[in-house]
Order: C-alpha cells, then structure tokens, then sequence
C-alpha cells in the first residue's frame, strides 16, 4: 500500500470515527449546560461547567438504586446466559446426531424472529405464569439472548479439540468435570465477546423493561431516564447528565474487556 | 500393571447413510503383564478404534474386554486404571505443564504432597523439570510428547495407551524419543498397547505386534517371526521396508525338482527341505501362487562369493532405477513380471540404469503364498 492511500484511509477512519463521537459529544457538552443554555446554542461549549444538572439527575433517578437494579439485571442474565448457552454449545457440537442438528438449528432460526413479533403474547403468559418484574426479566433475557450467544460458542467449540475431552474422561473428570475445568477455561475470549456484545444490549435495553417491570422499586437506568421526558416538559439537560451517568459503567466495562474483545472476534480468522 | 484380554472384541458403527460399518471383527488378543504390543496397520485398519475401546473411549459392540482378571466392558474410563498418550498430545492449553501432570492426581483426591513427589519424579525421568512452570504453547513439538508421556506417567496406571504418540514429531526427533520410549518401558515394566501406522516404530518398540487389516487382526507375532514367517501377503507386505517382492509363478515338477515359473521366463527351484514343510504340496503343482521375496535376499553375484547363492537360480533383470541409501543400494529390476521388483544391494554392486545382469533369488528365505486366498504355503 502505498502512502497516498495509506492517508485516505487514516482521513477516512478519523473522521468516521468523529462521526460516532458526535452523540458522546453533544451528551457530554449538554450535560453541564441549563435548560435555556441548551435550547439557545446545543452544539456549542458550556459557558461554564455546572455540575449542578448532575446533583440533580442522581437524586431524581435515585441513581444508585436504579443503578444496583440494572447492575442485577445485567449481570444475572449474562450469568445465565453463559453458563446455559456455553454448556449448551458444547453439547450441542460434542453430540454428533440428527437431533442435536435440528436443535442447533432451532437455535439459530430464533434470532430471525423479531422481538416485536412476541412481545405482546410473551407478556402476557409471562403475566399469566407470575414471572414478572426482575426474575421474570432475566428468565426472557435468557431466552432472547441465548441464540446468538450459543451460536457463537458453537463456533468457537469446534476448534477446540475433542481429544481434551477424551484426555480429561481418562483422567477421571465426569462431564461437568470437563466442562468446568477444561472447556469452560479455554471459552474465555469468546466468552468475553459473548458478555459484551449482551451486557451492552441489556444495559441499554427499555423495551423490554417498560413490558415488564411494573414495580417502580425495579426500575432500570432507562426507564427512569424516560422521567425527565414528560407530556409538557422535556428536560433534556437533566436527561443527558442522566445518560452520561448511565454509559459510565458499560464503559468502563469495555475498556478493561477490549483486549479481549478484539482477540475474540479475530481468534479463529488467523491460525 | 497387568494383563490385558481381548476376547472376540468387535465394533459395529451404525450410519444412517453408508448403513453398518465394521470397524473391528473378532478381535483376539492376550497381552501379558508388562508386555510392550503395538498394533500396526494402514489407516482406517481399525488399531485406534480398538485401543479407543480398551480405554473405553468407544463403546464394545460385542465381545469381552478384561485388564486383570476384570472384565470392563461397562467400566467407566476412569475406573479402569489406564492412562492414554494421544496423537496430538491433548495437553490442556489453560494448564501449566506441573498442573497438566497433576490434574488426573487432583481429581482423584490425591495428597498433595505425594502429587508433588510423584510430579517431580516424572519430570525428572523425563528431563523436563526446567519446563514445569510452562505452558503448552511455549514448549517445542518434542517437549509436548514427554509432558504427555509425564501425564500417563504420573498416574502410575495399569496400562499405558499410546495413540501414534509421535507421529507428530520430525523425523530426527522421532527416533529419539522411540529409543527414549523403550528404555522409558524398560524402567517403568508397565503393560503397554500403542498404536502406530509405522511398521519401524512397531518393529523397534514391540514385544509382540498385532497387524490388523479391515478390523481383522492378521497375525499376532513377535517382530523378527513376523518377519520371518508372515502368515499371508498383506503382512509379508506391510512388515518390511522396502516391501516384500511379490511374482507370480507357478509351481511345476521337474525331475524330482518343484520349480517356480514366472512370467518373463525366469524359473526358480524350491529347496528339498523347504519343499517338504509346503503343505497340501500336490494341491498347487501346475497351479499359479505368489512368490514373495525380500529386496535383502536377492543377491547381486557379484559382490558375493560362490557359495553364498545358489547358481542354478538366477534370474535375468534389467536396472530401471538405482537408489543409493548410502549403506546400500535399492535397485528397481525389471524381470519380465507386471511389476517392477527392488532389490537391496551391496554399495560396490556397480549396477547401472539400463544394466542387464543376473541376480540371485536366496531361496531359503523365499516365500510362497496361495494366489487366492494370500495365505502363506511356505
């Protein structure tokens, strides 16, 4: 390549990266500014930086509990979600049948359904089952995730050599031997991949919540943000020092799992 | 340590497109206790699949499995009190090599002073105590092969079982740990069942060597007997390198001679004493058989004396190609037969591309075999 191009290519990169930050930037900047502020000039500077907006934001949202209820949510799904999908991903690839087939495929085919397309009638019988509110919430994350996340495990199981597990039989490991010791251990950076690209969807999502949760002592970060928009008055100014608080854990997150994340989505590509 | 029984093992694979497939037929076999058996035979002769059932990594379609005086056909893996060696040594990439050796003692609730003890002895046969705080990848091919052997070591089994343990290993590499591997056998007396496709390997390592072909065990001999005295053209054919020579012929009288006739007009004469141990002899006279001699025992005459071949049994051959090995040389002979035979000659034989000449057939070291049914006459 040579270095004309290797220049577009970077122009090209920095500004499609500009493009992205744009929200982050608009967010941020707005978070600090007042309500009249942001109407008048909302792409440019403070005039000040008022932490004010922030104070409060936290008290409105009761931060801290809306928070510890995504943070419960968030990672009680994504548990689940990894030890049923892996476990069920590696069974699925050790056990050479028709069946095992079929039911991968059953997997795969679900995430061509729309959410929208079952959300009324999974409320509904959730509703009817008294699987509402935050367990009932994980439980459909469960189901909603798995097939994208035992899709990817599967992926990935395949290159692990069955010879492991033959080696770990001998040694003495029963099956959840093996899978706990040995095959769990060596998902580790499509595991990673698997949490993040779940942890962020459920961290973010309000669909599904706003279905769900009926109890406002179970309210998540983005249902509660929903509160400074109201019939009459849209307090934005509030809402973005909401959400700035809101993306601060999911990325604090990605930065301690990006190493990871980018060997899980090359790992495989390159032997 | 023990023996290990197989009696009348078989293994059916059912497929729902090629419909059963026979992997393994009426195996018997009786390894002795701190016998070293190697099963040989080309691939898919079904060696692995055997050892896999003794491990019980397979399941007995039929047939009795015995380590000891224990039958284990039902007996899981782990209570068999065997250890495998497998071809791509399956160490567990998470593990650190002392953890990989000590993983099997863990599970069964070892004390951990005496897995440190047991770890460290092994490592100490096996010279790879500097290695112990690596992981498998930062160890060379070779190095992987003894963590492996270490891991079977460390359990102190009944049986070993070793899956083509080093064919994954560079040449050079490989005859080092094969030397390493029988003096490894001769230190540790442990029954030992290892599978390979390399007739060398099964001719330096074995005791006794079983050769299988399409699941059926072929013969069950020691090395040099099975040399020596195949019972039938395949394992005349697989033991030995370069192969055994085979020309048809057939077998006529003359005088009170029994000759063997080939096409390209060569006429070779049968011993006395070997003619008398041919069974069923009447039987085959005028009908044709399969001769089969070893490249080694056909002589060139002139690099031997006299004495040492028989003048009335020289056959005419042309040169086709001449390889030298540096103690020796292959020679490609065209005798006149569908095929091409190789002789291995003396380097001062001076044979040249495209030479006519004679060569000796050492007679007492001939072979014949039935036509039809490959089983050895002689």
């Amino acid at each position: 390549m040579n270095k004309q191009k290797k220049l577009i290519l970077r122009i090209i990169s920095v500004l499609s990266a500009g493009l992205f930050l744009v929200p982050f930037y608009i967010m941020l900047i707005n978070s600090f500014k007042t309500k009249k502020q942001l109407f008048l000039d909302t792409l440019g500077f403070p005039k000040t930086f008022d932490f004010n907006n922030y104070i409060v934001a936290w008290e409105r949202l009761e931060f801290l509990k809306v928070f510890f209820n995504s943070l419960i949510i968030t990672v009680g799904s994504l548990t689940i979600v990894i030890i049923f999908s892996s476990m069920a991903a590696w069974m699925l690839q050790r056990t050479k049948s028709k069946l095992s087939t079929f039911i991968f495929f059953v997997f795969v085919a679900s995430m061509l359904i729309p959410f929208q397309a079952v959300m009324l009638p999974l409320v509904r019988i959730m509703g009817k089952l008294n699987l509402l509110n935050m367990p009932g919430l994980i439980f459909m994350y469960l189901g909603f995730q798995s097939s994208l996340s035992i899709f990817l495990y599967h992926g990935f199981v395949k290159g692990i050599p069955k010879a492991l597990d033959e080696a770990a039989i001998i040694d003495g490991c029963n099956s959840f031997q093996i899978f706990w010791y040995i095959i769990f251990p060596l998902l580790k950076p499509i595991t990673i991949t698997v949490s993040v690209l779940n942890a962020v969807w459920i961290w973010n999502d309000y669909l599904l919540p706003s279905l769900v949760i009926n109890k406002e002592a179970s309210h998540t970060i983005p249902l509660r943000i929903f509160f400074f928009f109201g019939e009459y008055t849209k307090q934005w100014h509030l809402a973005m020092a909401g959400l700035t608080l809101a993306i601060i854990p999911v990325i604090i997150f990605y930065f301690f799992a990006q190493k990871h994340i980018i060997k899980g989505v090359t790992d495989g590509s390159v032997k | 340590m023990a023996k290990v029984t197989l009696n009348d093992i078989t293994k059916v694979y059912h497929s729902n497109e090629e419909g059963d497939v026979l992997a393994v037929e009426d195996a018997n076999v009786d390894i002795k206790d701190k016998e070293f058996v190697v099963l040989v035979g080309p691939s898919g002769c079904g060696k692995s699949t055997t050892l896999r059932m003794i491990a019980g990594l397979e399941e007995i379609t039929s047939g009795e499995l015995y380590i000891g005086d224990n039958l284990v056909n039902d007996v899981a893996p782990k209570d068999r009190d065997i250890a495998m060696v497998f071809q791509n040594y399956a160490l567990y990439p998470h593990m650190n090599v002392y953890d990989n050796m000590a993983f099997g003692l863990k599970l069964r609730k070892f004390d951990p002073d005496i897995i440190d003890e047991r770890v460290t002895e092994a490592a100490k046969i096996l010279d790879i105590e500097p290695l112990l705080d690596r992981k498998p990848k930062e160890l060379s091919g070779g190095q992987r092969q003894r963590v492996a052997m270490g891991r079977a070591i460390v359990r102190e089994p009944k049986v070993f079982l070793m899956d083509e343990p080093l064919s994954n290993l560079d040449a050079k590499l490989r005859v080092q740990m094969r030397a390493e591997l029988s003096k490894l056998h001769e230190r540790l007396q442990t029954t030992t069942i290892y599978v390979t496709h390399d007739q060398v390997e099964a001719m330096t390592l074995a005791d006794r060597i079983v050769v299988l072909k399409d699941g059926i065990v072929q013969q069950i001999d020691d090395p040099i007997s099975l040399y020596s005295e195949p019972n039938n053209m395949f394992v005349g054919g697989f033991i030995g390198s370069p192969a055994m020579n085979f020309l048809k012929a057939t077998i006529k009288e003359k005088g009170n001679d029994l000759v063997l006739v080939g096409k390209g007009d060569f006429e070779v004469t049968i011993p006395d004493d070997m003619a008398k141990t041919m069974k069923d002899l009447q039987t085959y006279i005028d009908k044709e058989v399969a001769l089969g001699i070893r490249p080694e025992n056909i002589l060139d005459p002139a690099v031997h004396d006299d004495d040492e071949y028989d003048a009335d049994n020289l056959i005419d051959a042309q040169v086709e190609v001449v390889e030298p090995m540096g103690s020796e040389i292959n020679l490609y002979l065209d005798v006149g037969a569908e095929e091409s035979i190789v002789a291995v000659v003396d380097v001062n034989s001076g044979a040249e591309v495209g030479d006519e000449m004679e060569f000796a057939f050492d007679m007492n070291k001939m072979h014949i075999f039935d036509a039809e049914t490959e089983e050895a006459i002689i």
